[in-house]
């Protein structure tokens, strides 16, 4: 089989989905877990409430390996069957990409701060958890809008 | 440049332990105490209880206070990569100990036990500093200072001399430290400490009717108002000074401050006053979820409420009235 530049595109493209957002949860969810980790050492008993807030910079990662394994299965690739795409196909496969590749990376590190400062909530007033949470979560719309964004794009797309 | 990122272990320990400094709810109840024996009863309850009963007597209370101040400082340099930030607010002790050692040198004594442990480098080596040996493990600019303290003793046989040049050597390192760290909070925190105490010092010299020379030497570097300022201001009457400084930031400081000054002769009002414009400057930290400001807001507010105790207790111990030490307590920090 001959490898054309559209599929190196295609690829390129799943490959950014997934590593971007990739990268930005594991700073984000490092960050978040600094900041419990400081306020774990003087008051253990507030691990659980942390690990909540710690895991919220997280969901980017599983939102880009998503969109990652949708363009693997639209262009043929997990049945066995890469699509021959032409250079144009694979161009748009990758602006697909592009909405879920950049706002998870930003949106997972603008969580964690937030989260981060939920943290502070938690060791101040333990009971106000669910305002903290609510804070860092706001920020996961952007997140959530840009993998609606992508998949739309991607299931739109027609190869044949 | 340090990013906010660097704080973030430090800043989730501070934030829990921000709440164990004392509220004004505790103060009061020390100022209510009716004896020492109730005022150590209200500390029991709160961080300083493992200090305080430690005590044999509570005369000893300076060092409850000085071992509850080491605490702190070694939880944030345990916590932090960078010790700088400590170091800004240790090098004073270190230049306070320096001070003592001069004099004890030119009275020719052993220097006293009861130097301060609070600083980085070890009593010991500062004390063979005094006692001339060269090995001594303290770092070049101290020494440094030290020597330039002494030599300007030897010229002119003034022991204030030593003060004023240590202070001065103080408050360049400091300024050096600050440019190193390159954080703004800092830098800001120094200049409005430094111009605090020069207007302070400007005023006292002022009663004192000293010329202009003594008060160029007594100026601390490191401010924003320049010495052209004080030496305009040095000949002319205060309220003109406190006019001049009135669309300045401590506009509030100066106007009550100095009145106050001037009316009772006690710069004690402006002292308060200046402390708490500080403790408003540090306060930046309770509301910075993590960062530089967080971890300095909380050695400042730890210094803060060690202040506040100190005037506590000595207030107590002497049997002072409870208003008289209202009038000379501090802002708290949460």
């Amino acid at each position: 089989m001959e490898i054309t530049l559209g599929q190196v595109l295609a690829l390129l493209g799943a490959a950014m989905a997934v590593f971007l957002p990739g990268v930005g949860s594991a700073r984000g969810v490092g960050m978040v877990g600094e900041a419990a980790a400081g306020v774990v050492t003087e008051d253990p008993s507030k691990f659980s409430q942390t690990l909540i807030l710690q895991a919220l910079p997280g969901t980017q990662g599983i939102y880009g390996l998503l969109t990652g394994f949708v363009v693997m299965q639209r262009i043929g690739l997990l049945g066995g069957k890469l699509l021959p795409l032409t250079t144009y196909q694979g161009l748009l496969v990758f602006a697909a990409c592009l909405p879920i590749a950049i706002v998870g990376l930003l949106s997972a590190i603008s969580q964690a701060r937030a989260a981060a400062a939920g943290v502070g909530i938690i060791a101040k007033r333990p009971e106000e958890l669910a305002k903290g949470i609510t804070y860092a979560a706001m920020v996961e719309t952007y997140a959530v809008l840009s993998l609606l964004a992508s998949i739309l794009m991607l299931f739109g797309l027609r190869f044949s | 440049m340090l990013r906010d990122e660097e704080f973030l272990y430090a800043s989730g320990r501070i934030k829990v332990l921000e709440n164990r400094l004392l509220s004004r709810s505790v103060i009061e109840r020390v100022l209510e105490a009716e004896n020492t024996e109730a005022v150590l009863r209200v500390l029991s309850e709160t961080d300083y209880a493992p200090e305080f009963e430690e005590l044999e007597s509570v005369y000893d209370f300076e060092k409850a206070l000085e071992n509850s101040m080491r605490k702190t400082l070694n939880t944030v340099k345990e916590s932090l990569k960078d010790h700088r930030i400590v170091r800004f607010f240790t090098l004073k002790y270190d230049y306070h100990n320096l001070k003592v050692i001069a004099k004890s040198r030119i009275l020719g004594v052993d220097a006293p036990e009861n130097l301060s442990n609070l600083g980085d480098v070890p009593v010991d080596e500062l004390i063979k500093l005094g006692k001339g040996e060269g090995d001594a493990a303290v770092p070049e600019t101290m020494k440094a200072a030290f020597e330039g303290a002494m030599r300007l003793f030897e010229e002119t046989r003034d022991p204030q001399q030593i003060d004023l040049f240590l202070d001065r050597a103080l408050y360049e390192e400091l300024v050096e430290l600050t440019k190193k760290i390159g954080h703004e909070f800092l830098k800001d925190y120094l200049a409005a400490s430094v111009d605090l105490i020069n207007i302070k010092t400007m005023v006292r010299l002022k009663y004192m009717e000293s010329d202009f020379r003594t008060l160029e030497k007594s100026l601390l570097p490191g401010g924003t108002i320049e010495p052209a300022f004080f030496e305009k201001y040095f000949q002319e009457p205060l309220q003109s000074l406190v006019e001049a400084l009135s669309s300045s930031r401590y506009s509030g400081v100066v106007k009550e401050g100095l009145e106050n000054w001037i009316s009772t002769g006690s710069p004690a009002a402006y002292e308060k006053l200046s402390d708490d414009f500080l403790l408003g400057i540090l306060k930046k930290g309770i509301y910075k979820p993590f960062g530089l400001e967080t971890v300095a807001g909380y050695i400042g507010a730890k210094e803060n409420e060690i202040k506040i105790l100190r005037v506590l207790m000595v207030g107590k111990i002497n049997g002072i009235s409870e208003d008289v030490i209202r009038e000379r307590l501090r802002d708290v920090y949460v």
